[in-house]
């Protein structure tokens, strides 16, 4: 689902380029859920946004779903990703200007679907126990609701893949475990593909596989 | 100052587009407001250099009524006892035809009378003998430097010039270079020996005029009362500079109305500098937290940005004075032209640089932008120390403000019209103006809990129409409330401007329109062409009188004539009319009665018309007596009607022309209405008059639809100034709009990286920005439409009638409302364009990242 060969992301600097993201490979299969630790700026959100097509290597290829990132103009790269990827953030994930429905059916109406929407978002916020919330303004949910609701986002266009940046960031364990447990759901009951970053051992452990960054390099758990 | 230095200065520079958009909100305001008091002050200014040089060291002038003063009068002032130096004057306005009729004013003076008041230096060429010349020439003049400087004109050189509806040959005896003098109307201005001027002016034997110098010691109220007594009934003694004044009282209301429009644009800018400082609060916030936990004081966080609001006035206002002299030379023309079509003839072509009122605009530039930095200010300095920036609590407490501040709103709507009735009850014309600022007021304070409604009632639709960017546009239109009702406001102001202005204007011209049509019904107009082009008393020979009479198909000659006169010690026009031919063809406009009706009961019992506006400014109505000075002595005349007279501001009496020659002895005539036969061709009698009337070169004659159509001229003409003035605002408002929503894009950074994280296009952003901006043209235009509508009925039935005198009957144009509605939704769409494109250019990740 997801291959990465020797791709480096560099940040130029005033005085000094910063290597972000430093020759990695990887790949992942289809409907894995993979976690990568690592400590603040060790590039771990630099290489989740390389996947999701936000930034764009220096050097090296990033292939999502079989297509080549690189290929893609912005408007390709914008459709790909609203059909193909879903993203969840660490803070304010939820546009304070919608419902929580509205927001959940933000990327299927971005992506002109009109039929079957509201269903969708129904039987969502229904899976992630938001019913009740969801004609709700995001600022009167609690922070683990905000998550859930945009992880019910995050797959509403019924995504191949998932990205979620520091998902439980800002979240206690109770609300954490709820939000965990709704991408390993995706993973599970969907086939989806699920790439966490994280630097919380106990959200890792959900993961199939877990992956540690460090100064921009990629290892696998336990090398 | 060095917080002020490091801190806000850095800022300033480093958001050069938005400092330069508030900037220029603040000169644009000061811009206008200062070009208008400068084109205002040097028409006076330029006015009063005029009384002045042509008084010279006058103490007293002696006038005279429509014929002026007996030859005699020269004498009797002489011998009144407290009288030093008298010097006699003729004046007119001649005609130069070989200019473009560009007027010139002629003095004849009695030079042996003059050196006690005027100074003349003639430069009469080598021979030096140019007062001779001009005594012994009976066609000799002094031309003023700056006429012979402009025409390069030299000593002897001669110079055609119309008096009346003939044209002479004068020569050039010497130049002028008396600054004194040469500064009288704009420097168009010649002195000629007194007996020449009278005989070329067609008045032998009479004085326009009589300067007179006061004894040492002598009272100046005891020998006006003396010199009343001396010169006779209908003489009038005044100072000097009472006419100035008195002048300056009637252009009061002219100036008032233009500087409260101009002040609209300060109003405007003082949005802008609002919403730029409390942008800069919101956007600053964690910087202020910052600073508070490193010991800056509440007042000191607050001085900051009070200093950063003194700044924006500051350099705002210093550009506003550049560009406000530049706008005041652009606009002294136009303001010169109107007050002569509307009271008196001005020249201007000197900007007088007053630094009172340049300073009095710096002041107010300032001041506006400290006040409007207040509540920004206010809100820095409740900043507790290390808060981070949460944009959440500015939208609730917005909410709530609003509510609040709608109340205050209403209130002030209330006080307007309560102030309306009062301006009409009471015929206090400045509270109209103050309820006009009510109700600007008042319609800006109820905008915040509006747009919110609008912004409510406006969601569904916009997601029909335009699915999720039209609901997250309205969406941010309502959630931003602090921010975008005050670009809503600054647009609801500047466009109910432009909807009262405009209505009002055209509801005036509609009411013109049907006037003229009524009551401009002769055929022909004929007088001489030296009044069209100096709007001066020039008369129409009596030759050319007699041959109106002799025009094929002729029916009605209507001789009209219209002159100086006093009622009560104040200023009129005293005019006479042909009341049986104006009863029989004509038609004039009365407030009440039928005109043919009115005039000929005036005829019959020797009544007088009078204009609406001389009912107001003498405070009398139909039945009431007025009096008149005579040369017999103040006389009582009945009002038999009031009409309307859309063509000047001033008191204007009628009266029949026979009464008018019996009383004042004055035959005068300064044009005529000639009423052909039905059926008669006009064109064939106008070739008539042109090949048959005695010098019709030096007649200017008009057909019927020529002259409606040079009365619109003229409306049109003075309101100019203010269309620019709305043009302005508008400006000033679009500003605001870019501003605004640039701030807003930054503001709103990561929520926007969102979006485009989920999946919307470059494209889809733009939309939803420029729908955002449509919206806040579209709010703007709402409310716009509805305080434009309230201003409009304000200057129509409060500010118009109690100044002016006008009776306009209020007409809705729906073009009004289309213009404002394009105007509005389109210059707000158009704004957004350029902070659309920035939005969409950010990069997705630094917006993500930018908490």
């Amino acid at each position: 689902m997801i291959e990465l060969r020797d791709v480096t992301k560099e940040f130029r600097a005033e005085n000094d380029d910063v290597f972000a993201v430093r020759d990695v490979s990887l790949s992942v299969p289809k409907g894995a859920f993979v976690a990568v630790m690592g400590r603040s700026g060790s590039g771990k959100s630099t290489l989740l946004n390389l996947v999701a097509g936000l930034e764009r290597p220096t050097s090296g290829s990033v292939q999502v779903a079989g297509r080549d990132l690189a290929a893609m103009d912005d408007a390709a790269l914008t459709a790909f990703r609203r059909d193909e990827i879903g993203v969840v953030f660490q803070f304010f994930n939820l546009l304070p200007t919608l419902t929580v429905a509205e927001n959940v059916a933000l990327p299927a109406r971005l992506a002109g679907k009109g039929n079957g929407v509201d269903d969708r978002v129904r039987r969502l916020l229904e899976q992630v126990d938001l019913s009740h919330r969801a004609a709700f303004r995001p600022h009167r949910l609690s922070g683990g609701e905000m998550q859930r609701a945009a992880v019910a986002r995050a797959l509403v266009n019924d995504p191949r893949l998932l990205l979620a940046d520091e998902p439980t960031g800002n979240l206690d364990t109770h609300y954490a475990d709820r939000v965990l447990r709704d991408l390993r759901a995706a993973a599970d009951e969907r086939g989806c593909t699920v790439l966490l970053v994280t630097h919380s051992p106990d959200a890792a452990r959900w993961a199939d596989r877990c992956l540690w960054m460090q100064d921009g390099c990629l290892r696998e758990d336990g090398e | 100052m060095t917080l002020f230095r490091q801190v806000t200065l850095r800022h300033l520079f480093g958001e050069p587009g938005r400092t330069l958009v508030a900037l220029l909100g603040v000169a644009l305001g000061i811009a206008v407001f200062l070009s208008i008091r400068l084109a205002n002050g040097s028409v006076l200014a330029a006015f009063s250099a005029t009384v002045d040089a042509v008084s010279g060291k006058a103490q007293l002038q002696a006038t005279g009524g429509p014929k002026g003063l007996p030859d005699a009068a020269y004498g009797a002032a002489r011998a009144t006892e407290g009288v030093l130096a008298v010097a006699p004057i003729v004046q007119a306005a001649a005609a130069a035809p070989d200019w473009g009729r560009q007027p010139i004013t002629v003095l004849g003076v009695d030079l042996f009378s003059e050196p006690a008041f005027r100074s003349y230096q003639l430069d009469a060429g080598p021979d030096r003998a140019g007062a001779m010349r001009l005594l012994g020439d009976s066609r000799a003049l002094a031309v003023s430097g700056k006429l012979a400087a402009e025409r390069s004109l030299r000593v002897g050189d001669p110079v055609r010039l119309e008096f009346g509806a003939k044209t002479e040959t004068w020569r050039v005896a010497a130049i002028l270079r008396s600054d004194e003098l040469g500064r009288a109307y704009a420097g168009r201005i010649a002195v000629a020996d007194i007996a020449a001027a009278q005989e070329a002016f067609g008045k032998v034997g009479r004085l326009d005029r009589l300067d007179v110098m006061l004894a040492p010691g002598a009272s100046a109220e005891a020998v006006r009362s003396r010199l009343m007594r001396a010169l006779g009934p209908s003489a009038m003694v005044e100072r000097p500079r009472t006419r100035a004044g008195q002048v300056e009282s009637l252009l009061g209301a002219f100036q008032l109305n233009l500087t409260a429009l101009s002040a609209i644009a300060v109003f405007v800018g003082m949005f802008l500098i609002y919403n730029s400082m409390s942008i800069s609060v919101v956007r600053r916030r964690r910087e202020i937290g910052m600073l508070r936990a490193l010991g800056v004081s509440r007042r000191g966080a607050m001085g900051l940005f009070l200093a950063e609001g003194a700044f924006y006035g500051l350099a705002g206002s210093a550009l506003g004075v550049a560009a406000g002299v530049g706008m005041a030379r652009l606009a002294l023309k136009s303001v010169a032209a109107t007050v002569t079509a509307l009271y008196v003839r001005v020249e201007a072509d000197r900007l007088t640089l007053d630094p009172a009122l340049i300073g009095q605009a710096v002041l107010i530039g300032i001041l506006t932008a400290v006040a409007a930095s207040l509540a920004p200010a206010w809100e820095a300095a409740a900043t507790p120390p290390g808060q981070s920036a949460r944009e959440g609590s500015v939208v609730g407490k917005a909410s709530a403000v609003a509510f609040a501040l709608a109340v205050g709103g209403l209130a002030l709507l209330a006080l307007a019209a309560a102030m309306s009735w009062g301006a009409t009850r009471f015929r206090l014309p400045y509270l109209g103006f103050s309820a006009a600022f009510a109700v600007l007021g008042g319609f800006s304070m109820v905008t915040p809990i509006l747009t919110a409604w609008f912004a409510r009632g406006i969601r569904p639709v916009w997601d029909r129409l335009f699915g999720v960017e039209g609901l997250l546009a309205a969406g941010y239109l309502s959630d931003a409330l602090d921010r975008t009702a005050v670009v809503v406001a600054a647009l609801m102001v500047s466009l109910s401007m432009f909807v009262g202005v405009s209505v009002m204007v055209g509801s005036f011209r509609r009411t013109v329109q049907a006037w003229v049509d009524q009551t401009i019904r002769a055929d022909i107009f004929v007088q001489p062409a030296a009044s069209d082009a100096s709007g001066s008393d020039a008369l129409m020979p009596p030759s050319a009188l007699r041959a109106f009479r002799a025009v094929p198909g002729i029916d009605g000659v209507d001789e009209y004539r219209a002159a100086p006169g006093a009622s009560e010690g104040r200023p009129i026009v005293l005019s006479a009319a042909t009341f049986d031919v104006l009863a029989r063809r004509g038609s004039l406009l009365f407030r009440e009665g039928h005109s043919a009706e009115i005039v000929r009961r005036a005829k019959a019992r020797n009544q007088i018309i009078v204009t609406e506006g001389l009912t107001l400014r003498f405070n009398k109505r139909e039945g009431d007596t007025l009096n008149l000075s005579t040369p017999r002595g103040p006389r009582a005349f009945r009002i038999a009607g009031v009409f309307y007279d859309y063509t000047t501001s001033g008191p204007t009496v009628v009266m029949d022309r026979a009464l008018y020659r019996r009383i004042w002895d004055d035959d005068g005539v300064n044009s005529v209405a000639l009423y052909l036969r039905p059926g008669a061709d006009a064109n064939a009698a106008m070739a008539w008059l042109a090949r048959n009337a005695p010098n019709a070169q030096g007649l200017s004659i008009v057909a019927n639809r020529d002259l409606h159509d040079r009365v619109l001229r003229i409306f049109d003409q003075t309101f100019r100034v203010t269309y620019a003035l709305e043009l302005i605002s508008i400006v000033v408002a679009v500003l605001g709009i870019i501003n605004t929503m640039t701030a807003l894009i930054l503001q709103r950074g990561r929520e926007l990286g969102i979006l485009r994280a989920v999946g919307a296009t470059q494209r889809q952003l733009k939309r939803v920005i420029l729908l955002e901006s449509g919206l806040i043209g579209l709010a703007g235009y709402a409310i716009g439409v509805a305080c434009g509508s309230a201003l409009a009925l304000l200057l129509i039935y409060v500010i118009n009638k109690q100044f002016f005198g006008w009776t306009v009957q209020a007409r809705w144009t729906p073009g009004v409302f289309v213009q404002g509605a394009a105007i509005t939704v389109v210059t707000a769409v158009l704004a957004g364009l350029a902070p659309a494109r920035q939005a969409a250019r950010r990069g997705i990740t630094e917006a993500i990242r930018a908490e």
